[in-house]
């Protein structure tokens, strides 16, 4: 026992030491913390599209404004000077939309010039202003009046309400969404970096010999579970500190978000701040101390058996150059595993993600991306359950390949072989 | 009190069809310097292996000071594998505490321990320097330290000398030598002939497998000589080499080998010799261990 707590400490500290550690653990989230900013002021910095309008029906003066995408500029010019213009590049326009005279009842003839074709979103835009203008004028024609007119136009958001247990409480789907999508990926990173840390900690024993020199004073088994414990800590440790970094950093943006929504709303029409605001409302009633409980004991369970089975393959090679081809099969469930969770997030109640949440392989991955939408406490149990069956299976396996391999020097194993290791008697 | 360390009884191990350690029976006498020689593959390191319970006998068993070997037993063994290397990026001294309490010592005691080679060695300038600044010469006398700190009674040594210039080899022979003097016994596996030949006071040789020769080095050599003479002389050797007992073999003017064939004494020959010539030097020629070693194992080979 006091030789295992050596080898968690040596394995923990060596680690947590490391500069590369340490920069990994504050720039990581830093980083992350930095690409929407930049991805805004990369965004920002783009200019609206101009868009010069020809009006020969006289419909769309003072109603075709311009907004945050495009900008709407009204050129008393014939269409064939302005496209002339265009091309020498003298008008600084982006396209040039041309309305000809129409009858209300049979509108055609609407034409957009460009060089460059629009954004798919600026092209939704104007085709979105041009319909709405063109229906405006034709129920005003119709004969309602302006009045009743602004009286007929609503906007009316819809709260959904989600029902549980403890009550209904109002639906936090699009923050669901979000968290357990960041939850699955983080788990599913978690799991293989830390993964492949053990399994290079132990191409590295092998590799510059230290290996007989320590098992001639500790059980493999106890230098194998020092091992996976200490790195496993290295990795808790990592988590925790971007756990808080991210907390504190969301409390940070969503305060300074509901203040400047509820400040000003001149950007945004007011649906979409509403929107907003419920949504980082929401924020506040998800319950993240339960899905940090669930993720730490789901990440415990799944780096535990990935990095008993990759310490058991790394056991078997000799050098690093060996151990792409014995870590394959290795790492494939853990790929399919992200994949099911994507699928998972959007039908979390469905049979795939039910079954991957359940098998011991798949199930640290795909729960996380069932969590935030809620999952029965008998599921939640029974695959904490087979999940620490399936660890313990996997951690004896390993146990077994890693005592033969650690001392088994020259050719590379077959997986047969590797079955017959584990098969043998002591 | 045994008087062997350790009694190993018809231990076998088998890996893949292949017997490496064949029904192995062999007493390692306290307090000794023990030569485990053979040929590559022999078996050897298998035998440490099991000596040092990283593997299991398939069969036979082991005692320890006359208990059957167990865990316990770990804290009296230091064994310096002849595949040894060390985690390159710690530091020299914290790699040495983390082994030396990997061996049993608690904090204090390694690090008193380690003080005391240190500056034996006059290495304390190394303390905080990572391993793979360390020369190939100074991460072997790391593993030296490693090995012996916890004070184990017996010590195992596989080639400890490979990959040593000859200043740090003759270095860490004497520290063997004072190791056993304080009562240590050693275990030395190598194929290096003439470095058993300095230290080693009892050898056992294996070869495929099985213990084929075992004993104190002194019986050996007298039970293996040829009764040959090495002869310095002066004057003509020509009446002496007819001789139908005294075989001659003339090397110089002045130097010959004499094979004494029969039950003739020595004195025989020596009388013979001087009433012939003028004998200045008279040795008796003992077989080395090389020969001892390089005839048993082409014999065993051809059974």
């Amino acid at each position: 026992m006091r030789k295992l707590v050596l080898i968690i400490q040596r394995e923990y500290l060596t680690r947590v030491k490391k500069k590369s550690f340490i920069f990994a653990t504050i720039a990581v989230p830093l980083g992350f913390l930095l690409i929407p900013v930049i991805v805004m002021l990369i965004a920002s910095s783009s200019l609206v599209p101009v868009i010069g309008v020809i009006d020969r029906s006289g419909l769309f003066v003072h109603q075709l404004k311009s907004t945050d995408d495009l900008s709407f500029v009204f050129i008393d010019d014939s269409l064939d000077s302005a496209k002339a213009g265009m091309l020498t590049g003298e008008g600084a326009v982006e396209g040039i939309l041309y309305i000809p005279p129409v009858d209300l009842d049979r509108v055609k003839g609407i034409q957009y010039y460009s060089m460059k074709s629009l954004s798919l979103q600026s092209q939704k835009i104007l085709q979105r202003e041009i319909d709405r203008i063109l229906e405006n004028h034709k129920l005003l024609k119709s004969g309602l009046s302006e009045d009743l007119f602004k009286k007929l136009k609503s906007s009316a958001p819809i709260e959904t309400i989600m029902m549980t247990e403890s009550g209904e409480r109002s639906d936090s789907k699009f923050i669901a969404y979000g968290v357990a999508y960041i939850m699955g990926m983080v788990m599913y990173i978690a799991i293989l970096i830390y993964g492949v840390m053990v399994m290079n900690g132990v191409v590295e024993e092998k590799s510059n010999r230290i290996m007989e020199v320590l098992v001639s004073s500790v059980r493999p088994t106890e230098l194998l579970f020092g091992k996976i414990t200490g790195i496993g800590l290295v990795g808790l440790t990592q988590l925790v500190i971007w756990a808080l970094i991210a907390a504190v950093s969301l409390g940070v943006t969503s305060g300074l978000a509901s203040e400047s929504f509820s400040g000003t709303t001149t950007s945004m029409s007011s649906q979409e701040s509403e929107q907003m605001l419920t949504a980082l409302k929401n924020i506040g009633e998800v319950d993240f101390t339960g899905l940090l409980l669930g993720f730490i004991v789901f990440f415990l369970g799944g780096y535990f058996l990935y990095a008993a089975l990759y310490a058991a393959v790394a056991s078997a090679v000799n050098d690093s150059g060996d151990i792409q081809s014995l870590s394959l099969p290795v790492t494939i469930p853990v790929i399919f595993a992200f994949i099911v969770m994507n699928v998972a997030i959007n039908d979390p109640h469905g049979p795939l993600a039910f079954w991957c949440s359940m098998i011991p392989f798949t199930s640290p991955i795909v729960m996380m991306g069932r969590i935030p939408f809620g999952v029965p406490w008998w599921e939640l149990a029974l695959s904490v359950l087979l999940l620490a069956a399936g660890f313990a299976g996997a951690v004896w396996m390993a146990a077994k390949i890693y005592r033969t391999g650690i001392l088994m020097y020259g050719k590379k194993p077959s997986f047969r072989e590797l079955f017959r290791w584990i098969l043998h008697r002591n | 009190m045994n008087k062997s360390l350790i009694e190993i009884r018809r231990v076998t191990k088998r890996y893949n069809g292949t017997t490496a350690v064949n029904a192995v029976d062999l007493d390692i006498p306290r307090g000794l310097i023990f030569g485990l020689l053979g040929p590559n593959g022999a078996g050897k390191t298998s035998l440490i292996r099991i000596l040092t319970r990283i593997t299991a006998a398939d069969e036979g068993e082991i005692f320890f000071e006359g208990e059957p070997l167990n865990s316990l037993h770990a804290m009296n063994i230091g064994y310096m594998p002849e595949e040894r290397g060390l985690y390159k990026k710690m530091k020299f001294g914290e790699h040495l505490m983390y082994l030396a309490q990997l061996r049993g010592l608690d904090r204090k005691t390694a690090r008193d321990r380690l003080d005391e080679w240190i500056q034996r060695f006059d290495i304390r300038h190394w303390w905080n320097k990572k391993i793979d600044e360390l020369s190939k010469g100074m991460q072997q006398i790391a593993q030296f330290i490693a090995t012996v700190v916890h004070r184990p009674s017996m010590l195992i040594f596989d080639e400890p000398f490979s990959g040593l210039d000859p200043i740090n080899s003759q270095l860490i022979k004497q520290e063997i030598r004072n190791l056993n003097k304080d009562g240590a016994t050693v275990i030395f596996s190598t194929h290096r002939m003439e470095q058993v030949e300095e230290i080693c006071q009892f050898i056992a040789l294996v070869n495929q497998g099985q213990l084929i020769l075992n004993g104190d080095v002194k019986t050996l050599k007298q039970r293996y000589k040829k009764n040959q003479y090495r002869v310095l002389y002066e004057g003509n050797p020509a009446n002496c080499t007819q001789h139908s007992d005294f075989q001659i073999e003339l090397h110089s003017d002045e130097e010959m080998t004499a094979t004494i064939r029969g039950d003739r004494r020595p004195n025989e020959l020596l009388n013979f010799l001087t009433g012939n010539l003028e004998i200045h030097s008279f040795t008796e020629v003992l077989p080395s261990l090389n020969d001892i070693f390089i005839e048993h194992v082409r014999n065993h080979n051809q059974k």
